[in-house]
């Protein structure tokens, strides 16, 4: 073999990635791994802990029902806006002019910011002036999100239902209008009924981005903040109290930085690791 | 089986044509008889994709009737045409195996599984498919892929006419031979009406008892002339 030499100095060429990359990941990072590790009670004395506040964060029952809610709220608005936003995509025309009319409608609860879409469902489900809320009032219905975990968790999802749906249904149109004719045509030819042509076809195609799609809601509906602080704050109690509401009452609401920090990480590894276990599956499927 | 008769045809894609240009098909007469081998032949945007989806009903024509023996199908749709089309690029379903591929078109008519195994099989013999017949029909060549296609068209034994569209296009030049002379055995055996659409002349002779040929494209894309040559072209092709 004949053997080629190495220049190294191609590394140089690396190192403002590398800058980039450490100034806006690893170091900030950095720093929570060394609240999580270490005790301090300010000018920049540290003891160190070792893995104590991973401990007390792990074995805590607050952790572990934040966590839950946070499992639930997920499952659930996962179940519900992949399906109808695979069902929306497919209803829309697929050409025509009626096409950038849909496009438009679908993306505007996408280009309003998280806070407001919070408060526009605060005022939305108020029971007593809101018009969702009075109006179930008023046909019998005994809503109230401010007082029921219930009803508190309803809004939540519907909020969420409401504001992402459209990222699945966009997503899942490119993937549709990729499909090239001929193979409705071949469908066609076939003798192949709708539900087969969807099972056969579309869903197969929509794979790759269904997958992003599906990532995407879980991770930030994983990191689900502004728009339920402002909705609920969390309550009534604690009821929807999700994971990062959870962190910010320990660390600025209590100021406890070292399990707050211990927590944010394991928060973190449990996203990566997910994320990282769906997409191989996904993808190992795909080369066989 | 059926004798398919084109009356009148004309056909635009605009939705409101008036000149001649507009047309992509601007008349056109044909009858194809019960159990021939027909080859049509022109050049590239001349219409013969457009034609054939008028014959399987994926289009339907701008004026003109469609008529299968003595019924006219200009308006019944694609599947109760009973009839098979092979595209110029391979269709297949990635998800399924080689052998669900080739099943498909039977599975949806309901035949039942037995006749549905032996009839897969003995396509995937004749287009040498029987191997690595149960993964998944992703992990083919291209040249594997159109065989898959082919092969769904081959499966059913119901079908009034066989259409190719240029099906040839994507397989390597060797496998070429063999697959036209599969068809062609296939059509001495069945005696199915086929309509090979092919732009290669050789092609086209070696295929068809008759060969209907377009006139180039910017002249009138009409049918020009119809060229019987079942004796004397036969005889040259072997
Ligand atoms: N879906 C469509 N919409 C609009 N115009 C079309 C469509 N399909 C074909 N045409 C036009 O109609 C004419 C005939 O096309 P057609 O595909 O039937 O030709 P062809 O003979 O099959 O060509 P090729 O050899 O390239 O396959 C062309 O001018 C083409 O641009
Ligand atoms: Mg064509």
């Amino acid at each position: 073999m004949i053997s080629k030499s190495v220049k190294q100095s191609a590394w140089f060429f690396v190192i403002p990635v590398v800058f980039l990359v450490a100034f806006n990941a690893l170091i900030p990072l950095m720093t929570v791994v060394n609240y999580a590790f270490q005790e301090t009670f300010g000018d920049n004395v540290f003891f160190w802990e070792g893995l104590t506040w991973f401990e007390q964060v792990l074995n805590s029952d607050r952790f572990h029902d934040a966590f839950l809610r946070q499992i639930m709220f997920t499952s659930i608005i996962l179940l519900i806006e992949v399906p109808l936003g695979i069902a929306i995509a497919l209803s829309m025309p697929r050409k025509g002019p009626w096409v950038s009319v849909c496009l438009v409608l679908m993306a505007l609860p996408l280009l309003i910011p998280w806070n407001v879409v919070g408060a526009m469902w605060n005022i939305f489900a108020l029971p007593d002036i809101g018009l969702l809320g009075y109006s179930l009032n008023a046909i019998g219905i005994d809503y109230n999100f401010t007082q029921q975990p219930i009803s508190a968790w309803i809004t939540t999802i519907l909020m969420d239902v409401w504001h992402w749906t459209s990222l699945v249904v966009l997503l899942a149109y490119a993937g549709l209008t990729a499909i090239p004719e001929a193979y409705y045509q071949a469908a066609k030819i076939d003798g192949a009924s709708k539900w087969a042509v969807f099972k056969w076809i579309q869903l197969p195609k929509m794979k790759r981005v269904l997958t992003i799609a599906i990532l995407l809601r879980f991770m930030d509906s994983f990191m689900i903040y502004t728009e339920l602080i402002v909705l609920t704050g969390g309550g009534p109690g604690n009821s929807t109290t999700l994971l990062s509401i959870d962190l910010v009452k320990l660390a600025l609401g209590q100021f406890d930085l070292g399990p707050a920090a211990a927590m944010s990480l394991v928060y973190f590894f449990v996203v990566l690791l997910i994320c990282w276990v769906f997409y191989t599956l996904m993808m190992k499927n795909e080369q066989q | 089986m059926a004798k398919i008769s084109l009356q009148d045809i004309r056909h635009s894609y605009l939705s409101n044509p008036r000149l001649d240009v507009d047309f992509a098909l601007k008349h056109i007469d044909i009858v194809f008889e019960d159990g021939g081998a027909y080859a049509l032949l022109g050049p590239s945007g001349c219409g013969k994709t457009t034609l054939l989806g008028i014959v399987s009903g994926l289009v339907s024509p701008t004026s003109g009737r469609v008529l299968f023996d003595e019924d006219d199908v200009t308006d019944m749709d694609t599947i109760h045409r009973h009839i098979a089309q092979v595209f110029q690029f391979p269709v297949i379903y990635d998800t399924m195996t080689v052998f669900d591929n080739l099943a498909f078109p039977l599975r949806n008519r309901k035949i039942p599984e037995t006749d549905v195994s032996s009839r897969v099989l003995e396509v995937a013999k004749m287009l040498d498919l029987e191997e690595g017949i149960h993964r998944r029909a992703a992990s083919l060549t291209v040249d594997g892929k159109q065989k898959i296609s082919l092969g769904r068209g081959l499966v059913r034994e119901d079908v009034n006419v066989m259409m190719f569209d240029e099906p040839l296009t994507v397989i390597d030049q060797n496998m070429k031979w063999e697959l036209r002379s599969k068809l062609k055995e296939l059509h001495q055996n069945v005696r199915t009406t086929m309509i090979y659409v092919t732009h290669d002349q050789t092609e086209a002779l070696t295929f068809a008892d008759e060969v209907l040929a377009f006139k180039p494209v910017r002249q009138l894309p009409r049918l020009a002339f119809v060229l019987n040559m079942s004796d004397s072209v036969s005889r040259v092709s072997r």
